[in-house]
Protein backbone atom coordinates (compact mmCIF):
# COMPACT_ATOMS: atom_id res chain seq x y z
CA UNK A 1 0.00 0.00 0.00
CA UNK A 2 2.51 2.22 0.99
CA UNK A 3 4.45 1.12 -1.90
CA UNK A 4 1.22 2.40 -4.18
CA UNK A 5 1.25 5.70 -2.84
CA UNK A 6 4.57 6.02 -3.60
CA UNK A 7 4.58 5.72 -7.49
CA UNK A 8 1.44 7.51 -7.36
CA UNK A 9 2.90 10.70 -5.96
CA UNK A 10 6.08 10.52 -8.34
CA UNK A 11 3.49 9.94 -11.21
CA UNK A 12 2.13 13.14 -9.71
CA UNK A 13 4.96 14.72 -9.29
CA UNK A 14 6.21 14.29 -12.98
CA UNK A 15 2.68 15.76 -14.74
CA UNK A 16 3.13 18.77 -12.31
CA UNK A 17 6.78 19.25 -14.02
CA UNK A 18 4.95 18.75 -17.99
CA UNK A 19 1.91 21.35 -17.73
CA UNK A 20 3.61 24.13 -19.15
CA UNK A 21 4.25 21.55 -22.62
CA UNK A 22 0.57 20.90 -22.58
CA UNK A 23 -0.60 24.27 -22.84
CA UNK A 24 2.08 25.24 -26.13
CA UNK A 25 1.24 21.78 -27.65
CA UNK A 26 -2.69 22.99 -27.40
CA UNK A 27 -1.41 26.41 -29.48
CA UNK A 28 0.15 24.97 -31.94
CA UNK A 29 -2.63 22.28 -32.58
CA UNK A 30 -5.13 25.03 -32.69
CA UNK A 31 -2.33 27.39 -35.32
CA UNK A 32 -2.22 24.15 -37.35
CA UNK A 33 -5.60 23.95 -38.07
CA UNK A 34 -6.00 27.18 -38.64
CA UNK A 35 -3.64 27.44 -41.14
CA UNK A 36 -5.10 24.05 -42.71
CA UNK A 37 -8.71 25.13 -42.84
CA UNK A 38 -7.53 28.60 -44.33
CA UNK A 39 -5.78 26.67 -46.62
CA UNK A 40 -8.84 24.57 -47.61
CA UNK A 41 -10.92 27.58 -48.11
CA UNK A 42 -8.26 29.93 -50.42
CA UNK A 43 -8.26 26.36 -52.56
CA UNK A 44 -11.90 26.45 -52.64
CA UNK A 45 -12.52 29.87 -53.58
CA UNK A 46 -9.84 29.36 -56.16
CA UNK A 47 -11.26 26.26 -57.52
CA UNK A 48 -14.38 27.77 -57.78
CA UNK A 49 -13.41 31.36 -59.52
CA UNK A 50 -11.29 29.03 -61.95
CA UNK A 51 -14.22 26.84 -62.86
CA UNK A 52 -16.67 30.12 -63.38
CA UNK A 53 -14.22 32.09 -65.70
CA UNK A 54 -13.98 28.96 -67.56
CA UNK A 55 -17.65 28.74 -68.20
CA UNK A 56 -17.16 32.68 -69.14
CA UNK A 57 -14.75 31.86 -71.72
CA UNK A 58 -16.87 29.14 -73.42
CA UNK A 59 -20.08 31.35 -73.68
CA UNK A 60 -17.84 34.68 -74.31
CA UNK A 61 -16.74 32.35 -77.90
CA UNK A 62 -20.28 31.79 -78.79
CA UNK A 63 -21.60 34.77 -78.18
CA UNK A 64 -18.54 36.27 -80.54
CA UNK A 65 -19.70 33.18 -83.22
CA UNK A 66 -23.22 34.37 -82.99
CA UNK A 67 -22.21 38.03 -83.86
CA UNK A 68 -20.91 37.44 -86.82
CA UNK A 69 -23.63 34.98 -87.71
CA UNK A 70 -26.32 37.86 -86.68
CA UNK A 71 -24.53 40.34 -88.67
CA UNK A 72 -24.00 37.92 -91.89
CA UNK A 73 -27.55 37.44 -91.61
CA UNK A 74 -28.27 41.32 -91.34
CA UNK A 75 -26.25 41.96 -94.17
CA UNK A 76 -27.93 39.10 -96.33
CA UNK A 77 -31.64 40.53 -95.47
CA UNK A 78 -30.13 44.32 -96.42
CA UNK A 79 -30.51 45.13 -92.44
CA UNK A 80 -27.22 46.04 -92.12
CA UNK A 81 -26.66 49.09 -89.82
CA UNK A 82 -23.36 50.66 -89.45
CA UNK A 83 -20.47 48.96 -88.42
CA UNK A 84 -19.81 48.28 -85.52
CA UNK A 85 -22.94 46.52 -84.69
CA UNK A 86 -23.42 45.35 -80.91
CA UNK A 87 -25.86 43.45 -79.43
CA UNK A 88 -26.44 42.26 -75.64
CA UNK A 89 -27.48 38.44 -75.19
CA UNK A 90 -29.56 38.02 -72.50
CA UNK A 91 -28.65 34.84 -69.59
CA UNK A 92 -31.41 35.42 -67.70
CA UNK A 93 -31.30 31.99 -66.07
CA UNK A 94 -27.28 32.68 -64.74
CA UNK A 95 -28.00 36.05 -63.76
CA UNK A 96 -26.19 38.12 -66.13
CA UNK A 97 -25.47 39.38 -69.87
CA UNK A 98 -22.80 39.01 -72.79
CA UNK A 99 -22.53 41.32 -75.24
CA UNK A 100 -21.01 40.81 -78.49
CA UNK A 101 -19.68 43.51 -81.11
CA UNK A 102 -18.85 43.10 -84.62
CA UNK A 103 -17.03 45.42 -87.12
CA UNK A 104 -16.57 44.26 -91.03
CA UNK A 105 -14.78 45.64 -93.96
CA UNK A 106 -16.48 44.34 -97.59
CA UNK A 107 -13.97 44.22 -100.60
CA UNK A 108 -12.86 42.10 -103.53
CA UNK A 109 -16.09 39.84 -103.08
CA UNK A 110 -15.66 39.12 -99.54
CA UNK A 111 -16.63 40.61 -95.92
CA UNK A 112 -13.98 40.34 -93.46
CA UNK A 113 -15.93 40.34 -89.70
CA UNK A 114 -14.11 40.59 -86.50
CA UNK A 115 -16.19 39.71 -83.39
CA UNK A 116 -15.79 40.05 -79.78
CA UNK A 117 -18.07 38.44 -77.26
CA UNK A 118 -18.08 39.62 -73.41
CA UNK A 119 -19.67 37.50 -70.75
CA UNK A 120 -20.42 39.33 -68.66
CA UNK A 121 -21.02 42.27 -69.74
CA UNK A 122 -21.64 44.07 -66.42
CA UNK A 123 -18.85 43.09 -64.52
CA UNK A 124 -16.62 46.13 -63.69
CA UNK A 125 -13.57 43.75 -62.94
CA UNK A 126 -11.54 42.53 -65.98
CA UNK A 127 -10.66 39.40 -64.20
CA UNK A 128 -13.88 38.55 -63.58
CA UNK A 129 -15.61 37.85 -67.30
CA UNK A 130 -14.21 36.91 -70.09
CA UNK A 131 -13.74 38.46 -73.73
CA UNK A 132 -12.65 36.75 -77.20
CA UNK A 133 -12.06 37.79 -80.14
CA UNK A 134 -13.25 36.19 -83.89
CA UNK A 135 -12.37 36.72 -87.30
CA UNK A 136 -14.79 35.40 -90.04
CA UNK A 137 -14.35 36.09 -93.75
CA UNK A 138 -17.61 35.26 -95.45
CA UNK A 139 -18.37 35.47 -99.49
CA UNK A 140 -20.14 38.91 -100.59
CA UNK A 141 -22.05 37.01 -102.55
CA UNK A 142 -23.45 33.55 -100.86
CA UNK A 143 -22.24 35.18 -97.16
CA UNK A 144 -20.93 31.46 -96.44
CA UNK A 145 -18.56 31.80 -94.26
CA UNK A 146 -15.14 30.48 -95.88
CA UNK A 147 -12.10 30.94 -92.89
CA UNK A 148 -12.88 31.43 -88.76
CA UNK A 149 -10.35 32.25 -86.76
CA UNK A 150 -9.48 32.85 -83.29
CA UNK A 151 -7.56 36.21 -81.94
CA UNK A 152 -7.73 35.94 -78.42
CA UNK A 153 -4.55 35.44 -76.76
CA UNK A 154 -5.41 33.10 -74.23
CA UNK A 155 -3.95 33.32 -70.99
CA UNK B 1 -2.59 32.13 -9.05
CA UNK B 2 0.50 29.96 -8.86
CA UNK B 3 -1.80 27.35 -10.85
CA UNK B 4 -3.21 29.14 -13.35
CA UNK B 5 1.15 30.36 -14.48
CA UNK B 6 1.74 26.81 -14.61
CA UNK B 7 -0.30 25.71 -17.18
CA UNK B 8 -3.92 23.20 -17.92
CA UNK B 9 -3.88 19.94 -16.27
CA UNK B 10 -3.38 16.96 -18.50
CA UNK B 11 -7.40 16.25 -17.43
CA UNK B 12 -8.09 19.95 -18.41
CA UNK B 13 -6.68 19.09 -21.70
CA UNK B 14 -8.54 16.11 -22.43
CA UNK B 15 -11.53 18.02 -21.78
CA UNK B 16 -10.67 20.84 -23.85
CA UNK B 17 -9.74 18.36 -26.67
CA UNK B 18 -13.06 16.86 -25.95
CA UNK B 19 -15.05 20.19 -26.46
CA UNK B 20 -13.33 21.09 -29.36
CA UNK B 21 -13.91 17.75 -31.55
CA UNK B 22 -17.69 18.37 -30.57
CA UNK B 23 -17.92 21.65 -31.87
CA UNK B 24 -15.88 21.26 -35.22
CA UNK B 25 -17.72 18.06 -35.55
CA UNK B 26 -20.85 19.63 -35.62
CA UNK B 27 -19.79 22.98 -37.62
CA UNK B 28 -18.28 20.65 -40.19
CA UNK B 29 -21.94 19.21 -40.11
CA UNK B 30 -23.41 22.01 -41.25
CA UNK B 31 -20.91 23.47 -43.43
CA UNK B 32 -21.09 20.22 -44.79
CA UNK B 33 -25.22 20.12 -45.56
CA UNK B 34 -24.87 23.95 -46.28
CA UNK B 35 -22.38 23.10 -49.38
CA UNK B 36 -24.30 20.19 -50.40
CA UNK B 37 -26.88 22.07 -52.61
CA UNK B 38 -23.12 23.85 -54.51
CA UNK B 39 -22.36 22.02 -57.20
CA UNK B 40 -18.39 21.20 -57.35
CA UNK B 41 -16.73 22.93 -59.73
CA UNK B 42 -15.77 19.19 -61.17
CA UNK B 43 -19.21 19.03 -61.88
CA UNK B 44 -19.65 22.73 -63.80
CA UNK B 45 -17.01 22.05 -65.31
CA UNK B 46 -18.37 19.42 -67.21
CA UNK B 47 -21.44 20.68 -67.32
CA UNK B 48 -19.75 23.13 -69.83
CA UNK B 49 -18.24 20.82 -71.71
CA UNK B 50 -21.37 18.72 -72.57
CA UNK B 51 -23.27 22.02 -73.50
CA UNK B 52 -20.36 23.03 -75.55
CA UNK B 53 -20.40 19.73 -76.91
CA UNK B 54 -24.10 19.81 -77.68
CA UNK B 55 -23.48 23.39 -79.56
CA UNK B 56 -20.89 21.90 -81.73
CA UNK B 57 -23.21 19.28 -82.97
CA UNK B 58 -26.35 22.14 -83.61
CA UNK B 59 -23.70 24.28 -85.34
CA UNK B 60 -22.82 21.32 -87.77
CA UNK B 61 -26.37 19.66 -88.33
CA UNK B 62 -28.49 20.90 -91.22
CA UNK B 63 -30.33 24.52 -91.10
CA UNK B 64 -33.74 22.77 -91.61
CA UNK B 65 -32.61 20.10 -88.79
CA UNK B 66 -32.36 22.60 -86.28
CA UNK B 67 -35.74 22.94 -84.61
CA UNK B 68 -37.29 22.48 -81.12
CA UNK B 69 -39.20 19.32 -82.65
CA UNK B 70 -35.58 17.49 -82.61
CA UNK B 71 -34.22 18.65 -78.86
CA UNK B 72 -35.70 18.56 -75.41
CA UNK B 73 -37.49 21.57 -74.62
CA UNK B 74 -37.58 20.96 -70.66
CA UNK B 75 -35.04 19.67 -68.33
CA UNK B 76 -34.73 16.10 -69.60
CA UNK B 77 -31.89 13.75 -68.31
CA UNK B 78 -28.80 14.03 -70.48
CA UNK B 79 -28.25 10.53 -72.33
CA UNK B 80 -24.39 10.72 -72.10
CA UNK B 81 -24.18 11.05 -68.03
CA UNK B 82 -27.33 11.33 -66.32
CA UNK B 83 -26.31 13.07 -63.74
CA UNK B 84 -27.21 16.27 -65.85
CA UNK B 85 -30.20 17.06 -66.80
CA UNK B 86 -30.48 19.67 -70.39
CA UNK B 87 -32.65 21.58 -72.20
CA UNK B 88 -32.40 22.94 -76.07
CA UNK B 89 -34.20 26.07 -77.01
CA UNK B 90 -34.72 27.34 -80.72
CA UNK B 91 -36.34 30.21 -81.39
CA UNK B 92 -37.12 30.99 -85.26
CA UNK B 93 -35.74 34.64 -85.28
CA UNK B 94 -36.86 35.33 -88.83
CA UNK B 95 -40.03 34.20 -89.59
CA UNK B 96 -40.14 35.82 -92.78
CA UNK B 97 -36.56 34.76 -93.96
CA UNK B 98 -36.48 31.86 -91.88
CA UNK B 99 -33.00 31.80 -92.02
CA UNK B 100 -32.15 32.86 -88.27
CA UNK B 101 -32.29 30.62 -85.68
CA UNK B 102 -31.00 31.25 -81.87
CA UNK B 103 -30.21 27.99 -79.95
CA UNK B 104 -29.44 28.78 -76.42
CA UNK B 105 -28.72 25.51 -74.47
CA UNK B 106 -28.90 25.15 -70.52
CA UNK B 107 -27.64 22.24 -68.54
CA UNK B 108 -28.68 21.74 -64.64
CA UNK B 109 -26.72 19.16 -62.26
CA UNK B 110 -29.01 16.71 -60.89
CA UNK B 111 -32.35 17.57 -59.93
CA UNK B 112 -31.59 21.33 -59.18
CA UNK B 113 -33.24 23.91 -60.85
CA UNK B 114 -29.98 26.18 -60.97
CA UNK B 115 -28.58 26.25 -63.44
CA UNK B 116 -24.77 24.81 -64.06
CA UNK B 117 -24.24 25.86 -67.77
CA UNK B 118 -26.06 28.29 -70.62
CA UNK B 119 -24.57 28.78 -74.38
CA UNK B 120 -26.08 31.16 -76.69
CA UNK B 121 -25.45 31.10 -80.53
CA UNK B 122 -27.55 32.65 -83.48
CA UNK B 123 -27.19 30.17 -86.73
CA UNK B 124 -27.67 31.24 -89.69
CA UNK B 125 -28.50 29.71 -92.81
CA UNK B 126 -25.09 28.93 -94.99
CA UNK B 127 -25.89 27.55 -97.98
CA UNK B 128 -24.64 26.34 -101.53
CA UNK B 129 -25.90 28.95 -103.91
CA UNK B 130 -25.47 28.69 -107.79
CA UNK B 131 -26.41 31.68 -109.51
CA UNK B 132 -27.29 32.01 -113.53
CA UNK B 133 -27.10 35.02 -114.80
CA UNK B 134 -26.26 34.51 -118.19
CA UNK B 135 -23.84 37.44 -118.10
CA UNK B 136 -20.69 36.79 -120.24
CA UNK B 137 -18.33 36.82 -117.06
CA UNK B 138 -20.72 35.38 -114.66
CA UNK B 139 -20.64 36.26 -110.90
CA UNK B 140 -20.62 33.44 -110.08
CA UNK B 141 -18.95 29.83 -111.23
CA UNK B 142 -20.31 27.58 -112.90
CA UNK B 143 -22.48 29.00 -115.44
CA UNK B 144 -24.92 26.52 -116.58
CA UNK B 145 -24.73 24.16 -119.86
CA UNK B 146 -28.38 24.15 -120.69
CA UNK B 147 -30.68 21.15 -122.91
CA UNK B 148 -33.86 22.83 -124.28
CA UNK B 149 -35.94 22.08 -126.70
CA UNK B 150 -37.50 22.81 -129.47
CA UNK B 151 -33.79 23.38 -130.57
CA UNK B 152 -33.06 26.78 -131.89
CA UNK B 153 -35.87 28.25 -129.61
CA UNK B 154 -34.04 29.73 -126.49
CA UNK B 155 -31.57 32.40 -126.65
CA UNK B 156 -29.34 34.37 -124.53
CA UNK B 157 -30.48 37.91 -125.71
CA UNK B 158 -29.50 41.65 -124.37
CA UNK B 159 -32.70 43.10 -122.38
CA UNK B 160 -32.79 45.84 -121.28
CA UNK B 161 -29.37 47.05 -122.35
CA UNK B 162 -26.25 45.60 -120.58
CA UNK B 163 -27.91 42.96 -119.27
CA UNK B 164 -28.35 39.20 -120.48
CA UNK B 165 -30.66 37.33 -119.91
CA UNK B 166 -32.73 33.67 -121.52
CA UNK B 167 -35.49 34.24 -123.73
CA UNK B 168 -37.52 31.48 -125.35
CA UNK B 169 -39.50 32.79 -128.89
CA UNK B 170 -41.29 29.65 -130.42
CA UNK B 171 -45.46 30.97 -130.82
CA UNK B 172 -47.43 28.21 -130.08
CA UNK B 173 -45.49 25.27 -128.84
CA UNK B 174 -44.24 24.85 -124.78
CA UNK B 175 -40.54 25.18 -124.62
CA UNK B 176 -37.94 23.68 -121.92
CA UNK B 177 -34.51 23.84 -120.62
CA UNK B 178 -33.08 22.71 -117.62
CA UNK B 179 -29.20 23.08 -116.75
CA UNK B 180 -26.61 20.26 -115.96
CA UNK B 181 -27.02 20.53 -112.51
CA UNK B 182 -27.52 16.95 -111.01
CA UNK B 183 -30.25 18.12 -108.52
CA UNK B 184 -30.71 17.36 -105.14
CA UNK B 185 -33.19 16.80 -101.79
CA UNK B 186 -34.01 20.17 -100.28
CA UNK B 187 -32.90 23.34 -101.78
CA UNK B 188 -34.85 26.43 -103.39
CA UNK B 189 -34.58 27.75 -106.41
CA UNK B 190 -35.84 31.24 -107.53
CA UNK B 191 -35.51 33.27 -111.15
CA UNK B 192 -36.70 36.10 -112.14
CA UNK B 193 -39.20 36.52 -115.19
CA UNK B 194 -40.42 39.04 -117.18
CA UNK B 195 -43.48 38.05 -119.78
CA UNK B 196 -43.07 40.66 -122.76
CA UNK B 197 -46.30 42.08 -124.52
CA UNK B 198 -46.00 44.39 -127.70
CA UNK B 199 -47.36 47.54 -127.12
CA UNK B 200 -51.26 47.68 -127.93
CA UNK B 201 -51.61 44.26 -128.19
CA UNK B 202 -55.03 43.06 -125.47
CA UNK B 203 -55.31 39.57 -126.03
CA UNK B 204 -57.16 37.31 -123.68
CA UNK B 205 -54.68 34.52 -124.37
CA UNK B 206 -52.92 33.41 -121.41
CA UNK B 207 -48.69 32.87 -121.71
CA UNK B 208 -47.34 30.80 -119.05
CA UNK B 209 -44.19 30.48 -117.27
CA UNK B 210 -43.16 27.32 -114.96
CA UNK B 211 -40.25 27.37 -112.29
CA UNK B 212 -40.12 23.73 -111.39
CA UNK B 213 -37.48 21.66 -108.71
CA UNK B 214 -37.18 18.12 -107.40
CA UNK B 215 -37.48 17.11 -111.46
CA UNK B 216 -36.35 14.09 -113.14
CA UNK B 217 -33.94 14.28 -115.11
CA UNK B 218 -34.18 10.83 -116.82
CA UNK B 219 -36.99 8.73 -117.43
CA UNK B 220 -37.13 5.35 -115.75
CA UNK B 221 -41.24 3.79 -115.51
CA UNK B 222 -44.20 5.69 -115.53
CA UNK B 223 -42.06 8.98 -114.86
CA UNK B 224 -41.01 11.16 -117.59
CA UNK B 225 -38.05 13.77 -117.86
CA UNK B 226 -39.21 16.68 -116.31
CA UNK B 227 -41.64 15.34 -114.27
CA UNK B 228 -41.66 17.40 -110.72
CA UNK B 229 -43.13 20.19 -108.73
CA UNK B 230 -43.49 23.45 -110.89
CA UNK B 231 -44.72 26.67 -109.96
CA UNK B 232 -46.88 28.40 -112.90
CA UNK B 233 -47.41 32.03 -113.55
CA UNK B 234 -50.01 32.74 -116.47
CA UNK B 235 -50.84 36.35 -117.51
CA UNK B 236 -53.32 37.65 -120.27
CA UNK B 237 -54.56 41.07 -120.89
CA UNK B 238 -57.26 41.12 -117.56
CA UNK B 239 -55.39 39.59 -114.79
CA UNK B 240 -52.07 37.37 -113.57
CA UNK B 241 -52.54 33.92 -112.03
CA UNK B 242 -50.04 32.15 -110.24
CA UNK B 243 -49.82 28.16 -108.41
CA UNK B 244 -48.23 25.39 -107.41
CA UNK B 245 -48.72 22.23 -109.51
CA UNK B 246 -46.99 18.75 -110.26
CA UNK B 247 -46.49 17.29 -113.82
CA UNK B 248 -46.61 13.44 -113.53
CA UNK B 249 -45.82 10.85 -116.56
CA UNK B 250 -45.27 14.13 -118.79
CA UNK B 251 -48.77 15.76 -117.53
CA UNK B 252 -49.59 18.59 -115.36
CA UNK B 253 -51.97 18.12 -112.93
CA UNK B 254 -54.57 20.19 -111.10
CA UNK B 255 -53.22 23.02 -108.87
CA UNK B 256 -52.74 22.13 -105.23
CA UNK B 257 -56.04 23.09 -103.62
CA UNK B 258 -55.30 26.90 -102.31
CA UNK B 259 -52.11 27.41 -103.72
CA UNK B 260 -53.80 29.61 -106.83
CA UNK B 261 -53.46 33.36 -106.54
CA UNK B 262 -55.21 35.20 -109.10
CA UNK B 263 -54.90 39.50 -109.10
CA UNK B 264 -56.83 41.49 -111.56
CA UNK B 265 -53.96 43.13 -113.17
CA UNK B 266 -51.60 41.59 -115.80
CA UNK B 267 -48.32 41.96 -114.78
CA UNK B 268 -46.75 41.95 -118.29
CA UNK B 269 -43.71 43.99 -119.09
CA UNK B 270 -41.80 43.94 -115.98
CA UNK B 271 -39.71 42.06 -113.80
CA UNK B 272 -41.74 39.14 -111.28
CA UNK B 273 -39.88 37.10 -108.56
CA UNK B 274 -41.02 33.65 -108.00
CA UNK B 275 -39.11 31.08 -105.82
CA UNK B 276 -39.72 26.93 -105.28
CA UNK B 277 -38.68 26.01 -102.14
CA UNK B 278 -38.62 22.13 -100.98
CA UNK B 279 -37.49 20.87 -97.68
CA UNK B 280 -38.73 17.18 -96.39
CA UNK B 281 -42.30 17.01 -97.46
CA UNK B 282 -42.53 20.78 -97.22
CA UNK B 283 -43.07 22.29 -100.85
CA UNK B 284 -43.63 25.98 -100.50
CA UNK B 285 -43.48 29.07 -103.32
CA UNK B 286 -43.31 32.73 -103.14
CA UNK B 287 -44.14 35.38 -105.58
CA UNK B 288 -43.89 39.18 -105.89
CA UNK B 289 -43.14 42.08 -108.64
CA UNK B 290 -40.42 43.28 -106.01
CA UNK B 291 -37.26 41.12 -104.33
CA UNK B 292 -37.78 39.61 -102.21
CA UNK B 293 -40.89 37.66 -103.05
CA UNK B 294 -43.08 36.64 -100.45
CA UNK B 295 -44.27 33.54 -99.91
CA UNK B 296 -47.35 32.57 -100.99
CA UNK B 297 -48.34 28.92 -100.33
CA UNK B 298 -47.16 25.95 -98.58
CA UNK B 299 -48.42 22.43 -99.13
CA UNK B 300 -46.80 18.70 -98.07
CA UNK B 301 -46.58 16.58 -100.63
CA UNK B 302 -44.30 13.42 -101.08
CA UNK B 303 -44.79 12.30 -104.64
CA UNK B 304 -41.35 13.33 -105.13
CA UNK B 305 -38.14 13.83 -103.23
CA UNK B 306 -35.29 14.76 -105.65
CA UNK B 307 -34.53 16.07 -108.80
CA UNK B 308 -32.84 18.91 -110.79
CA UNK B 309 -34.45 22.44 -112.17
CA UNK B 310 -36.94 23.22 -115.36
CA UNK B 311 -37.97 26.06 -116.59
CA UNK B 312 -40.63 26.17 -119.19
CA UNK B 313 -42.21 28.59 -121.25
CA UNK B 314 -45.70 29.22 -123.58
CA UNK B 315 -45.57 32.50 -125.61
CA UNK B 316 -49.17 31.29 -127.53
CA UNK B 317 -49.07 34.84 -129.44
CA UNK B 318 -46.59 36.20 -131.80
CA UNK B 319 -46.48 39.52 -130.02
CA UNK B 320 -45.08 37.66 -126.82
CA UNK B 321 -41.66 36.48 -125.49
CA UNK B 322 -40.97 34.96 -121.99
CA UNK B 323 -37.73 36.09 -120.35
CA UNK B 324 -36.24 34.46 -117.75
CA UNK B 325 -32.72 35.64 -115.69
CA UNK B 326 -30.32 35.24 -112.36
CA UNK B 327 -31.66 31.49 -112.00
CA UNK B 328 -30.28 30.90 -108.52
CA UNK B 329 -30.63 27.60 -106.57
CA UNK B 330 -29.58 27.60 -102.77
CA UNK B 331 -29.05 24.23 -100.68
Amino acid sequence: MEKVKLINKLLLATLNNRRGAAFFTVILLLLVSTVLGGALVVSYVSVSRATEIEGYKAQSLYVAEAGVNRVLWRLKNGQATSSPYEETINFSGSGFDGRFSVSWLSGGGQITLTSTGIVPFTSPLKERRAERVIMAVASSTTFQITSFEELTKMR
Amino acid sequence: MSKLTKGFTLFEIIISLTILTIISSGLASVFSTSLSGIPSAEENRLAFLYAQREMEKIVNTSFANISAENFPVVPTTYPDDNRFKYEIAVVEEAPTSQDLKSVRIRFYIGSSAQIAAELFNYIFATTTAILEDFEINGELTPPFNWTSFPGGQWNVVNFPIGNRCYQYNHRLQEGTAYPNWPGANNYSVEYKLWINRSSGETSETFSRAYLGGRCALTSSGATQVGDGYYVRVEINHSLTRVSLLRRVNGVYTPSFIGSIITFSTSLFNQWLYIKLDMKGNQISYHFGNSYPPPLRFTTTDNTRSTGGIFIRALNNLGTREVRFDDIKIEY
